[in-house]
């Protein structure tokens, strides 16, 4: 699953099943689930989509924790009920789920229930509001982030963030960091 | 197919091929030579180092452009020494010209950096007088006509 953000998503959608293409992946490292205990997931937008693959493999099941910004415009939620993943969603335009950004309902299910693990995939604004909201929760964080990429292994370092005080290869050394690690002021 | 002998000499330097990765896309080759043999390559241009390690510009580093795109990495790189004593090790273990690729502060960091990087025996070196991300890149020309009378 995949958002059209510009020439090469526009591209792949235009593929028609059957074709081949050719793909070099996966790259960089993924999210650590935890040996045992609940995960707690949370998406925002086009970031939901490998979640659901997360809480497919999490070990003793997970809730998920997604925003939107209009009801409309969610995605997998029912993908989320098949699998038996209780979800707590938020939109901006209040149609789904508790109006506002998902940050809120982070609070809420940090408060209600305890996690062995807290797994985040979305816009940066969302994952630095998630990183506030989980510190101090003593449930480390793995934020997956998101920045614009060329080579996508590690040799152009035009995707760099600050990560415990040094620019660290998002599309290498991550995309996955802890996030009381990132610096998300830089 | 049949052998073609791709073989070219510049500057009295041989490669078996003219295939040079340019600078700054190709690190130091240990990425891609995950994926291929790099003694294919005729040579590459290593990142571009200067006289320290330097951590490079904050992000965004990258914008699209209507005819492909633009970069401000800010010369992020490990530092001559570094790269003498880890990198160039390393990229030797392949059959390819290695071009070193300096950038300076002060006419002295080009001379003592050119000095170290013979020393250790790179093939070429390139010298990015030219750099638009950094402040002290070269771009000015006050530098360049002080830099000439030197």
């Amino acid at each position: 699953m995949f958002q059209v953000r510009g020439t090469g998503t526009k591209w792949l959608a235009e593929r028609k099943a059957g074709e081949v293409l050719d793909v070099l992946g996966p790259l960089g490292n993924g999210f650590q689930l935890p040996a045992s205990g609940k995960v707690l997931l949370i998406g925002g937008g086009i970031g939901t989509a490998p979640l659901l693959f997360a809480a497919k493999s999490a070990p003793e099941g997970a809730v998920a924790a997604l925003g939107f910004r209009t009801g409309a415009g969610a995605i997998l939620m029912e993908d989320f009920a098949k699998a038996g993943i209780p979800v707590e969603a938020a939109s901006e335009d209040g149609s789904l789920g508790v109006p506002g950004t998902v940050d809120q309902v982070v609070r809420r299910c940090l408060q209600k229930g305890r996690y062995a693990a807290v797994l985040a995939c979305g816009p940066t604004p969302m994952l630095r509001a998630v990183s506030r909201v989980t510190a101090g929760e003593g449930t480390p964080c793995q934020v997956s982030l998101e920045e614009r990429m060329a080579c996508g292994i590690g040799a152009c370092l035009t995707c760099s963030c600050k990560v415990n005080r040094h620019y660290r290869r998002v599309c290498k050394d991550g995309p996955v960091f802890l996030s009381e690690e990132v610096e998300w002021d830089e | 197919m049949s052998k073609v002998d791709m073989q070219v000499n510049f500057a009295g330097i041989s490669m078996k091929n003219p295939i040079i990765v340019a600078s700054g896309t190709y690190g130091f080759g240990r990425e891609f030579g995950q994926f291929y043999d790099l003694s294919q390559l005729g040579g590459i241009s290593c990142k571009g180092l200067t006289f320290t390690p330097r951590e490079g510009n904050p992000p965004p580093r990258v914008a699209e452009t209507p005819m492909g795109m633009l970069n401000s990495v800010g010369l992020q790189n490990p530092g001559v020494d570094e790269f003498i004593a880890t990198e160039l090790p390393e990229l030797r273990r392949h059959d390819l010209c290695v071009i070193a690729n300096i950038s300076g502060n002060t006419p002295e960091e080009y001379a003592i950096m050119s000095e170290k990087l013979s020393r250790a025996g790179v093939d070429m070196i390139e010298v990015n007088v030219s750099c638009p991300n950094v402040k002290c890149g070269g771009s000015s020309t006050a530098w360049c006509r002080s830099w000439r009378r030197r």
